[in-house]
């Protein structure tokens, strides 16, 4: 091979060699941040539940928000403080905190927020007789708030 | 530096204005037509002339760059073209100032090779900032170089295609404007 062509390819080579050993290591650094994020992910997953909320507006709008993560130990009332805009009232005694609006549609003297949770054992919704604040959720929980009419009791499950 | 018939000094100006407005002008980070030119200058009228275009377009960089103000980079980044300018006047000596198809390959292989020189020395002035910041040696040197890999990587694929297809048709064309095949060998271009 003529000398001027050998120069030419070694150099070609050489920069190959020095640009590929490079981003080798670009990439060999990117794949331990991703594994370390990847770690430290798994980890905070140990400390969280993760809960399906449903929400029906009872005009026929029905929203479903699986698989949200919660912190252990959260409650209803936190679940659906995580999940809409809500408004609440703390009545206190027996009572505790109810949830008077949720995305802005609020409680009249006729219609309401109910919350359900539902019982996997008898495969049925459970209307709950106290607050949603003192309802802990479990892992894999299927809670329900449905807008619904005082009249009418006990008022139909969530569909 | 050797004096320059009018012609060719008013060409190397034009170079020189383009070079630095070009440097100047908004663009995608690490795509460059400076280093073109700079090389370009350095193969037409020789070493000083392109190691001293080198300086002046990276120190006004250094100070109106699209990118903001170098800082400590500036005299990293002066070098780096400035090793850019000689490689251009190397080449100039090597070929004996007269170019053909050929030098195509050649200088896509240069110009990925000076890119490359270029970057790991302002990786060093990257990892020269860390350091001054607390960063151990080590780490700052393996960040600045990792995690620059992409943009010399762009940098480097960028200016092979640019000096590899730019560079003879601009001689090319340069040397028919002044008259010429021979109008950059080796020899004194006095007139």
């Amino acid at each position: 091979m003529e000398k001027r062509t050998f120069t030419y390819v070694a150099l070609a080579l050489l920069v190959w060699a020095i640009s590929g050993t490079v981003v080798a290591g670009y990439y060999f650094a990117q794949y331990n941040i991703y594994q370390n994020e990847y770690e430290n992910l798994a980890s905070e997953m140990e400390s969280i539940l993760l809960v399906n909320i449903f929400v029906s507006y009872g005009n026929g709008t029905k929203i479903w928000y699986n698989n949200t993560a919660l912190p252990l130990g959260s409650t209803v009332f936190k679940a659906i403080g995580a999940i809409a805009d809500i408004n609440s009232t703390d009545y206190g005694g027996d009572l505790g905190i109810l949830v008077t609006a949720i995305n802005g549609l609020a409680s009249s003297s006729t219609h309401g927020w109910l919350y359900w949770y539902w019982d996997a054992e008898n495969s049925e919704w459970a209307l709950p007789e106290y607050s949603c604040a003192k309802y802990i959720l479990h892992r894999g929980d299927t809670i329900a708030f449905t807008y619904e009419s005082y009249i009418t009791w006990p008022p139909p499950s969530p569909t | 530096m050797r004096s320059l018939p009018t012609r060719q000094l008013v060409i190397l100006i034009i170079l020189a204005a383009l070079c630095v407005a070009i440097q100047l002008t908004p663009r995608p980070p690490n795509v460059e037509f400076t280093s073109l030119v700079v090389f370009l200058v350095g193969a037409i009228f020789g070493i000083s002339f392109g190691a001293t275009l080198g300086i002046l377009v990276m120190f006004i960089n250094g100070f109106f760059s699209p990118w903001g103000f170098a800082g400590l980079m500036l005299p990293f980044q002066v070098t780096g073209m400035v090793i850019v300018g000689i490689g251009g006047g190397l080449y100039r000596r090597s070929r004996g100032g007269l170019y053909d198809a050929r030098s195509c390959i050649e200088t896509a292989v240069l110009g990925a090779f000076l890119t490359l020189v270029y970057d790991v020395i302002t990786n060093f002035g990257v990892a020269v900032s860390y350091m001054l910041i607390g960063m151990p040696i080590l780490l700052a040197f393996t960040n600045a170089i990792v995690f620059g890999a992409i943009f010399s990587l762009i940098h480097i694929v960028s200016n092979t295609a640019v000096f590899g297809l730019i560079f003879f048709p601009l001689t090319n064309t340069l040397q028919k404007l002044l008259g010429g095949g021979k109008t950059w060998k080796k020899e004194p271009l006095l007139t």
